[in-house]
């Protein structure tokens, strides 16, 4: 999956600023950097989230397998089933917990030969399975906040995309909560390439192979502030051994 | 809390007016002084009042019925009430058979919902999760006016233009002048837009949050719609049952719609 010169706008504002990056299959990639520096909204260009938002636009190139997501040509509906998302607040529906999961499967007529199956691997995948295995028919309401996101997850992966994003997945959480959604991303890797954001240094530094490091650029008359990448590299060379003196001043806690 | 700090802050925080001294000279004491704040007493009696006053009202309402009725009922028995079949209660021959009424009720009722349901969902669906917000914006005025239309002139509607015209003589449907099938008909557009607009409002109260999610998990914007949203709506919908369809419909019958059918000649329309 890659990016070539990306720009976002919402309406005539420029988000994010001719990004171009790639992400690997089976690794983590991490976005970070100050707030308004268009993580998320880059993040949510990357399955075409953004077009849920009336004004968003994206130029440049997001490609998938060599695919331009953005083409003419293109559901958007399947990419959304290919590459999947993992909200910032749990966001679970208000259903049962084994309703959750089968929902993707569900709606896209996923033929599952066995569905009790497949909700067992999926939240067992995600760490949930022995927690909620004797109330499945429960609503997903009763879990708490960790569980829920763990349940995103699980609904998530239950649709095997290939590729899930995720948006400060632990933001909502607890410390221990979050180390749990950290355990689960390094057992996922194996399968997904998972590119999350995150406003925690420690996070991704203890989660990515590879770290993108982005900041805002306030327009000097307007005072928009538009994205850009700054520096993009291996989590270990970014955080021990920045190129960019911006990137060293953010993650030592000097700037942002 | 020592003496000292209190002193010292109250120096600086304590505004102007308020008499420091007894504070500052025995600090528990002053915040014992409870006020009796008048104004704030006043304006709760006058809420509870408006409280009160609405219930005294009902009550008024079931007791100006109930002693009329137990006049009625000392005169007519029970029985040939509920079970009488003619409804004629200005002509000289009286008669007070109940059942045309309910029946009748029972009929507008269910074909009024049945377009009404259909019609009113699809209006608030479109509106709530396919309109672009300028023409939602534009529309959801439009259809809250149309809930504010009186019945009554649905019911001239229904009298002097559905039943004759378009039943009669366009679809050559014979029926008399006080149609069931007119009524049903009239009664179920008159509260599309009330079933609309509820509806609409119950659709847009779910949050974004659960939309994206299904969304993200490749669910197209019809599964989502009725799989997420609505199921999420669901506590609106019914509250749709209760405060849209029943009491106007309800309502409407009790002007006349319901007397239609009966052959009850002696029943004004409205």
């Amino acid at each position: 999956m890659e990016c070539d010169g990306v720009d976002v706008y919402y309406g005539d504002f420029k988000a994010v600023c001719d990004v171009s990056l790639g992400f690997g299959y089976n690794e983590i990639t991490a976005l970070i950097g100050p707030s308004g520096c268009g993580k998320s909204t880059l993040l949510r260009s990357l399955n075409r989230m953004n077009d849920l938002i009336p004004e968003a636009r994206v130029e440049g190139a997001v490609t998938f397998h060599g695919q331009s997501i953005y083409a003419k040509d293109v559901d958007p509906i399947e990419v959304r089933r290919r590459i999947g998302m993992v909200f910032q607040k749990p966001n679970p529906f208000p259903k049962s917990i084994y309703d959750n999961v089968a929902y993707g499967p569900r709606v896209t007529g996923m033929k599952a030969a066995d569905m009790d199956d497949l909700v067992e691997e999926a939240l067992t995948r995600s760490a949930l399975w022995d927690e909620v295995k004797d109330k499945l028919k429960q609503s997903a309401y009763g879990l708490s906040g960790g569980q829920q996101q763990r349940l995103c997850i699980a609904r998530t992966i239950a649709v095997r995309p290939e590729v899930i994003l995720m948006d400060e997945p632990c933001s909502a959480l607890d410390p221990i909560a979050t180390s749990r959604i950290e355990d689960l991303m390094a057992e996922l890797r194996d399968d997904y390439s998972i590119i999350i954001v995150t406003h925690n240094m420690q996070q991704a530094a203890r989660v990515a192979d590879r770290t993108a490091f982005f900041t805002a650029l306030a327009d000097e008359t307007t005072g928009d502030r538009t994205g850009l990448l700054v520096e993009y590299d291996l989590t270990n060379k970014i955080f021990s051994s920045p190129a960019d003196e911006r990137t060293e001043k953010y993650i030592t806690g000097r700037f942002g | 809390m020592s003496t000292t700090t209190a002193e010292g802050s109250s120096h600086e925080t304590t505004p102007q007016g308020i008499d420091q001294g007894s504070y500052e000279s025995d600090p528990a004491a002053f915040l014992r002084q409870r006020r009796k704040r008048y104004g704030e007493r006043a304006a709760k009696a006058a809420l509870v009042g408006s409280a009160v006053l609405s219930v005294l009202i009902t009550v008024g309402i079931f007791f100006a019925l109930l002693l009329p009725a137990v006049d009625f009922f000392s005169e007519i028995s029970v029985g040939d009430f509920l079970t009488g079949q003619r409804w004629a209660p200005t002509f000289a021959d009286a008669s007070f058979g109940v059942l045309p009424l309910v029946t009748g009720t029972i009929w507008t009722t269910f074909i009024g919902l049945l377009i009404a349901i259909p019609f009113g969902l699809g209006a608030a669906i479109y509106l709530a999760e396919y309109a672009p917000e300028r023409i939602r914006r534009a529309l959801k005025p439009v259809l809250e006016v149309l809930a504010g239309i009186p019945s009554v002139v649905y019911g001239y509607f229904a009298l002097f233009f559905v039943a004759p015209t378009i039943l009669d003589d366009l679809l050559s449907i014979e029926i008399g002048t006080f149609s069931v099938l007119a009524a049903g008909l009239v009664l179920g557009i008159m509260i599309i837009p009330t079933v609309a607009s509820l509806s609409e409002d119950a659709m847009t109260a779910v949050p974004q949050s659960l939309r994206q999610a299904s969304f993200a998990l490749g669910a197209n914007r019809m599964r989502t719609t009725l799989r997420v949203v609505f199921p999420g709506g669901r506590l609106g919908h019914h509250r749709i049952d209760r405060v849209g369809c029943l009491p106007r419909s309800r309502r409407d019958d009790d002007r006349g719609a319901g007397g239609w059918h009966t052959g009850a000649d002696g029943v004004q329309p409205p």
